[in-house]
C-alpha cells in the first residue's frame, strides 16, 4: 500500500472514528478503499451519504462530512493510526487459490500474445505503474520478482479486486502501445486460450475480468 | 330572416377557420412525430459508430434522454424559453403548463422534440467513456436550463437576439450549435477514449461496429428533418414546399461536398464521412430553409459538408475525441448555416447589418453554451464523476452500466460474453 493511500486511509479513520463502532468503521474503511480511494475528494460527500445510510446516521451527516474534510487536511503526524489495515481486512477478502492461479495464467497468456519488445516494455511499465497504485507491497514485490527478475511465479496474497485491477492496468498499457482495438483482441485471445487450456479456471477467470 | 341570412353567410367562413386550425394542428403533430423519429436516427447512427461493447449504452442514453428531456422541458424548459420575457434574457412564466389555448399544446409537443434533439447531440460525441448517470444529469441541465435560456433569446418574441432581427428559422444555432458546443465542452472535460491517440499524439482509428446502422440512422435523420424544418412553420402553409425542397437539396449537396473534399484530398470516400456530410448539409440549411432560394440552399449545404470534413480533421489535430463527429456536424455546420441564412436572405442578399447580427448570435451562442456546459461537466466530474473508470472501458459500458450485452450471441473480439452480464458486481 502506497504511503499516500495509507495516510488518506488514516485520515478517513480519524474523521469517522468518533461516530462509528469498530465493526462499522472497518466496513466503512473497506468500502472507501474499494470505491473511493481513487475518486476525487469531492466524492467524499457521496461516501459520507452512503455511510450515514448504512449506519443510520443521517442526522449527523453534515458533522461527519465536516470532520472528514478536516481530517483530510490535517498534517500526517496528527492522524490516528487506524490499526486495522491489513491484519483484519486481508484474509477474509483474499483471492482464492484458483483465482490466483487464473491471474497468473491470464498474465502469462496475455504476454504470450505480444512480440518481445512489447512484452518487455509491458513488464517494465506495469511494475512502474503499480508502484503508484494502492497495491499491497507484498504483491508488488512478488510481481516484480516474477515479471522483471525472471523468478518463478509466486503471487503474494491479495484481494480479487486488486488482482482484477492489475489485469486492467495491463489492458490500459496495451491500449497505449497498440490502441484499444488490438488490446481488445489480445484480451480476447488470451482469455480464449486460457479457457481452452484450463477449463477448470473459467469461474476464477470471470472474477478477474 | 336577417338573422338567418347572416348565419348562412358566416357559417362557411367560420367552418373554414376551424378547419384551418385543425389542419395546422394535424401538420404540427405529424411534424412532432417526425422529429421524434430523429431520436431513432441518432440512436442508430451513434450506436453504429461505437464499438459493439458500447452499442447498447449509446442507445440507452438516446432513449433515456428523450424521456427525461420531455419531463424536464415540460416542467421547466418551456417556461424559461417561451414564458413572459421582460428582460429579453429568459422567460419567467408558463412552467409546467396545464391550462393554455388549444394551439399551444401542439407547440409544446413540437418544442419538446426540439429540446430532446439538442440534448441528444452530445451523447454521440461523449460515447464509450461516459458514466450513464452523469450523462443524464448533464442532459437534464442542458434541456432544463442551457438550451431554453439561449432559445429564449432567439425564439421568444421579446428575446434580445429576436429583437435585433436574428434569423434562425428552425434552429441551426438554437438547436444544433447548442448541442454541438455542449458536446465540445463534454469531450474537453472527458478526454479521449483509452488509446485513441498514441504517446506522440497520432490518432488511432477506432472503427464503429456496424456501418449499416450508421447509414440507416442517416436516412432516418434525413427523413425526420422534413418535420424539423417543415414543421417549424407551425402551420400547414404553402411555404413547406420550398422549405423541404431546400432541406433536400442541402442534404444532398452536403454529402456531395464531403465526397468532393475526399476526392480532392485523395482520401477514401468513407461512409461515415458521407453520412456526416449530408447531416452537416441538413444542419446548415436549418436556419435559412425558409428564407433562401434553392441555389443558395444547395451552396449552403455543400459548404456545410466540406466544413464538416475540415472540422473533423481540426478536432483530431487538437487531440479531441468526438466519436461520431457531433461537433463538426452540429457545432461548426450550425454556425455556418446561421451565417448563410443572413448572407443569402431572399431579396436582401449580403446585407451587412443582417450578417453582423447573425455573427453576434453565433458568438453569443458559443459564449453562453460552451462555457456553461464546461462548468456543468466540470462540476459533474468533480462530484458524481463523469468519466467511466478504465475497468469499465475494458469491459464495455453495456456490461458495466446496464449489466446487459448488445450482441449476447456474437461477442466478436470481446472477452465478455452474456454469462458475465450475470456476474458483474453492483454499480459503485
Amino acid at each position: 500500500m502506497s504511503n499516500d493511500l495509507h495516510n488518506r486511509r488514516r485520515a478517513v479513520y480519524t474523521g469517522l472514528h468518533p461516530y462509528l463502532s469498530r465493526d462499522m468503521l472497518k466496513r466503512a474503511l473497506e468500502h472507501w478503499e474499494q470505491h473511493y480511494a481513487q475518486s476525487p475528494r469531492f466524492a467524499l460527500q457521496h461516501f459520507v451519504h452512503e455511510i450515514c445510510q448504512l449506519a443510520d446516521l443521517q442526522q449527523r451527516r453534515s458533522d461527519i462530512y465536516l470532520n472528514l474534510v478536516q481530517a483530510m487536511n490535517m498534517p500526517v503526524e496528527s492522524l490516528l493510526d487506524d490499526g486495522m489495515i491489513n491484519p483484519d481486512a486481508g484474509p477474509a477478502k483474499t483471492a482464492t487459490r484458483d483465482q490466483v492461479k487464473a491471474f497468473e495464467q491470464l498474465l502469462d497468456s496475455f504476454l504470450e500474445q505480444l512480440d518481445q519488445k512489447t512484452d518487455q516494455q509491458l513488464r517494465l511499465d506495469l511494475v512502474a505503474r503499480l508502484r503508484h497504485e494502492p497495491v499491497p507491497e507484498s504483491l508488488l514485490n512478488s510481481l516484480q520478482r516474477w515479471l522483471l527478475d525472471g523468478e518463478p511465479r509466486d503471487t503474494a496474497p491479495a484481494s480479487v479486486e486488486t488482482l482484477r485491477a492489475v489485469v486492467n492496468h495491463v489492458y490500459v498499457l496495451l491500449t497505449q502501445y497498440q490502441g484499444p482495438v488490438l488490446a481488445d483482441q489480445v484480451l480476447q485471445r488470451a482469455t480464449g486460450a486460457m479457457r481452452q487450456a484450463h477449463p477448470e479456471l473459467t469461474d476464477a477467470l470471470a472474477a478477474l475480468l | 330572416m336577417k338573422l338567418f341570412l347572416i348565419t348562412l353567410f358566416c357559417l362557411p367562413a367560420s367552418a373554414s377557420a376551424v378547419q384551418a386550425d385543425d389542419v395546422n394542428m394535424v401538420w404540427l403533430a405529424t411534424a412532432s412525430a417526425l422529429v421524434f423519429l430523429m431520436q431513432a436516427g441518432f440512436a442508430l447512427l451513434e450506436s453504429g459508430m461505437s464499438r459493439a461493447k458500447n452499442a447498447l449504452n449509446v442507445v440507452m442514453k438516446n432513449y433515456t434522454d428523450v424521456c427525461l428531456g420531455t419531463l424536464v422541458f415540460w416542467a421547466l424548459g418551456y417556461g424559461l424559453m417561451f414564458g413572459d420575457n421582460p428582460s429579453g434574457l429568459f422567460g419567467t412564466s408558463g412552467f409546467a403548463p396545464k391550462d393554455v389555448d388549444t394551439s399551444t399544446w401542439g407547440i409544446i409537443l413540437f418544442q419538446i422534440m426540439f429540446a430532446a434533439t439538442a440534448a441528444t447531440i452530445a451523447s454521440g460525441a461523449m460515447a464509450e467513456r461516459t458514466r450513464y448517470n452523469a450523462y443524464l444529469i448533464g442532459a437534464a441541465v442542458i434541456i432544463g436550463f442551457i438550451y431554453p435560456v439561449f432559445g429564449s433569446w432567439v425564439w421568444n418574441d421579446n428575446g434580445w437576439l429576436a429583437q435585433l432581427g436574428f434569423v434562425d428559422f428552425a434552429g441551426s444555432t438554437v438547436v444544433h450549435s447548442v448541442g454541438g458546443w455542449c458536446a465540445l465542452a463534454g469531450i474537453l472535460v472527458l478526454g479521449p477514449r483509452l488509446g485513441r491517440y498514441d504517446e506522440r499524439g497520432r490518432p488511432r482509428t477506432i472503427r464503429g461496429h456496424n456501418l449499416s446502422l450508421v447509414a440507416l440512422g442517416g436516412f432516418i435523420l434525413w427523413f425526420g428533418w422534413f418535420g424539423f424544418n417543415g414543421g417549424s412553420t407551425l402551420t400547414a402553409s404553402a411555404d413547406i414546399g420550398l422549405i423541404n425542397l431546400n432541406t433536400q437539396l442541402a442534404a444532398a449537396a452536403g454529402a456531395c461536398g464531403s465526397v468532393f473534399y475526399a476526392l480532392l484530398r485523395r482520401r477514401p470516400i468513407l461512409l461515415t464521412d458521407t453520412v456526416n456530410g449530408s447531416l452537416a448539409g441538413l444542419v446548415s440549411i436549418t436556419a435559412g430553409c425558409a428564407t433562401m432560394t434553392p441555389p443558395w440552399a444547395l451552396l449552403t449545404g455543400a459548404v456545410g459538408g466540406v466544413l464538416c470534413s475540415l472540422g473533423t480533421g481540426l478536432l483530431v489535430r487538437m487531440r479531441l475525441d468526438d466519436v461520431v463527429g457531433a461537433v463538426p456536424v452540429h457545432g461548426f455546420a450550425g454556425a455556418w448555416g446561421t451565417l448563410a441564412a443572413g448572407m443569402f436572405f431572399t431579396g436582401d442578399l449580403f446585407d451587412q447589418q443582417r450578417v453582423a447580427v447573425q455573427m453576434l448570435g453565433i458568438v453569443a451562442c458559443f459564449a453562453w453554451v460552451f462555457f456553461s456546459a464546461l462548468i456543468l461537466y466540470l462540476l459533474i466530474a468533480m462530484t458524481a464523476g463523469l468519466r467511466a473508470p478504465t475497468q469499465h472501458e475494458q469491459r464495455g459500458l453495456d456490461l458495466t452500466e446496464h449489466a446487459e450485452i448488445g450482441y449476447p450471441e456474437f461477442p466478436v473480439n470481446s472477452a465478455y460474453g452474456a454469462d458475465l452480464a450475470e456476474r458483474v458486481e453492483p454499480r459503485s
